[in-house]
């Protein structure tokens, strides 16, 4: 039970995660497109995007163990939250040479992992001694 | 779960993060274009001249009042509108001579606190009529100095701190015309015959007639109608062999490229600080919001010709450079010689005799990026710059930022350094536009006027800009004079 509910929380908050950047691409596009709406949905999405990649860590843990899931995903979340720090930083500053292909790479591993932690499948608990009896 | 209904989910999600995203973000996005005016051409109006006395001791009296009125910019149809002198959108001309003493009074007729800046003057600090001299409602402010500078067409405007741009879209502006009568030149000089003055604003309206303050971008509010000297569609006849026009964007963010629909070319004779050295013939001239030019433009009996404003390059992206209006063609003024012209002497070779300002001072760095120079906000109390008075140095502009900016130094004569023009050719600025990932490199000089206290304003004058904080404080000091460590009267911020 427990372990399906952490499946399920780490599910939510990796998609969600995901559509946030989605989010911070298209309103980086508007920015270029002098959209005064994209500017203020960028910074206030900036913020919150790092704090749903923080959340998103102890999750992954959780996901893995009571979940089991595979461990890959707590070492691709927590490596987002260091990068996504980098892209905050990197934007208020205002090198965006570095800014946008490093949010290509984080909407693309985003994505990626979204799609791939709504088709992933717990690994199956082995009731003790089941395996003997075959 | 299922599987199927996860993936349902999740493509769900995404592609209305996308949507909510794509939908509001395009909104807003671009510029509005320019409509061509659906109303028949009209004459175009020139802003009287703003009637002058002389007080008991010999000094030039002008006074302004600050009001709001009514104008009939589409027909039948009535906008509220604000401005000085009795007219219902813009100003009259105020006229002064090198050498005059001025007294300038201004009273606020409006709801709101406003203040009265003179761009391009030579002036004390106090007198400047910037976020630091306001002027409530019902007041009367007072501005004197004795005019020191040479001939130019400078304008004067509101400037009050976070609402420049809602005072000066609404009509608060007006031009300032200054003559030297030591230095008198053999150009067209028949004020509203063929000394034609071109103030250039656009506006959009909402369906009730009143100005669209709403449809903002990140370079500023545009409009889609352009108002010369608040005519739409206007004519200008023309009764002379050359007309000058000294036109002035007092826009707050659209810029424009100025030319003739016929290719002809145009003398430019003067720029924001005065005449240039020499004329020079040109296909266009471009103007960013503040930003003045006086060109000669030859015409012949009969033969009509429209001066317009061409697509030109900010250097942004395509995106914002559409944002920002530069795709935009659109006609101005329609110029019609009549069939008989009084012949005009041509254009002298010499214009102005100013020395040219000498390289070698110390150069000052100002880094535009996010609507902040040096990463600083406008902060009412905190000195930013303290400069020395009648000393040139270098100011380098550098636009770190995907916007364009242009930048405004209140009390400053600019001469911009560019490769290809000569020392003795550069022309005389007072505001330059500084392209997205350009530095622009000018030589500046403030003074002659020194306070220890009060501060003069550098600016970007896309008024969106200017109203978000892209502004600092500098003082002008003499030698001796101990600059104060911040502005007296005000709280923090």
């Amino acid at each position: 039970m427990v372990d399906r509910l952490a499946v399920g929380l780490f599910r939510v908050v990796v998609v969600l995660h995901a559509a946030m950047t989605v989010v911070q691409a298209v309103a980086a596009g508007g920015i270029l497109q002098a959209s005064a709406v994209g500017m203020i949905v960028h910074q206030a999405v900036g913020g919150t995007l790092l704090l749903v990649a923080m959340i998103q860590v102890p999750l992954a843990v959780l996901a893995w163990r009571p979940g089991r899931l595979p461990a890959w995903p707590i070492g691709v979340s927590a490596a987002l939250v260091v990068v996504e720090t980098a892209q905050v930083a990197l934007g208020a500053t205002g090198v965006l040479a570095v800014h946008v292909p490093l949010g290509v790479a984080i909407v693309g591993t985003a994505v990626t992992l979204a799609i791939w932690v709504v088709r992933a499948r717990p690994s199956a608990v082995i009731a003790p001694g089941a395996l003997a009896t075959r | 779960m299922s599987p199927l209904s996860r993936r349902r989910f999740l493509g769900a999600t995404l592609a209305a993060a996308g949507a909510v995203a794509v939908s509001s973000v395009a909104g807003c996005a671009n510029g509005p274009g320019v409509r061509p005016p659906k109303a028949a051409p009209r004459p175009l109006a020139i802003p009287p001249l703003a009637p002058s006395s002389r007080d008991a001791a010999g000094r030039r009296v002008v006074e302004l009042v600050a009001a709001p009125g009514t104008s009939s910019f589409l027909p039948g149809v009535a906008t509220p509108t604000w401005g000085y002198g009795g007219l219902p959108f813009g100003g009259p001309t105020v006229r002064v001579a090198r050498g005059d003493d001025v007294v300038l009074r201004v009273t606020n007729r409006l709801p709101e606190t406003t203040t009265t800046h003179w761009h391009g003057a030579r002036v004390p600090a106090r007198a400047d009529g910037g976020p630091h001299q306001p002027i409530a409602p019902g007041a009367t402010w007072e501005a004197s100095w004795r005019v020191d500078q040479p001939a130019a067409t400078l304008w004067y405007h509101p400037h009050p701190h976070g609402r420049t741009e809602r005072h000066v879209h609404r009509g608060l502006f007006g031009l300032f015309l200054v003559d030297d009568p030591e230095a008198q030149v053999d150009l067209p000089s028949t004020y509203g015959v063929d000394d034609v003055p071109l103030v250039l604003t656009d506006r959009s309206f909402a369906p009730d007639g009143s100005f669209d303050e709403q449809h903002r971008n990140t370079v500023g509010l545009l409009g889609d109608t352009v108002l010369v000297n608040g005519t739409v569609a206007p004519f200008l006849d023309v009764t002379t062999t050359r007309v000058r026009l000294r036109v002035l964007n007092a826009s707050s963010a659209r810029s424009y490229r100025v030319a003739c629909d016929d290719e002809a070319p145009l003398t430019l004779v003067g720029t924001d600080g005065g005449l240039l050295p020499a004329p020079r013939t040109v296909t266009g001239v471009v103007l960013t919001p503040g930003e003045r030019a006086e060109v000669v433009v030859d015409v012949t009996p009969g033969r009509r010709r429209v001066l317009r404003s061409l697509s030109h390059d900010l250097g942004a992206v395509n995106g914002v450079a559409r944002a920002a209006g530069a795709d935009d063609s659109f006609d101005l003024l329609e110029l019609r010689p009549a069939a008989r012209l009084a012949p005009a002497p041509p254009v002298p070779a010499r214009l102005s005799r100013e020395t040219p300002l000498a390289e070698g001072g110390r150069t000052r760095r100002f880094v535009l990026a996010h609507n902040r120079i040096n990463g600083r906000a406008m902060d009412m109390s905190r000195i930013d710059e303290v400069v020395p008075a009648s000393t040139t140095e270098i100011w380098e502009f550098a636009n770190r930022h995907t916007l364009p900016h242009n930048m405004h130094v209140h009390d400053a004569r600019m001469q911009v350094l560019e490769p290809g023009v000569a020392a003795g050719d550069r022309p005389w600025k007072d505001t330059v536009a500084v392209p997205p990932g350009t530095t622009v490199r000018a030589l500046v000089r403030v003074g002659p006027h020194t306070d220890p206290e009060v501060p003069y304003m550098l600016h970007c004058h896309l008024l969106r800009h200017e109203d978000d904080g892209m502004m600092l404080q500098f003082l002008v000091v003499g030698a001796g004079q101990r600059a104060a460590t911040s502005v007296a009267g005000h709280g923090h911020g």
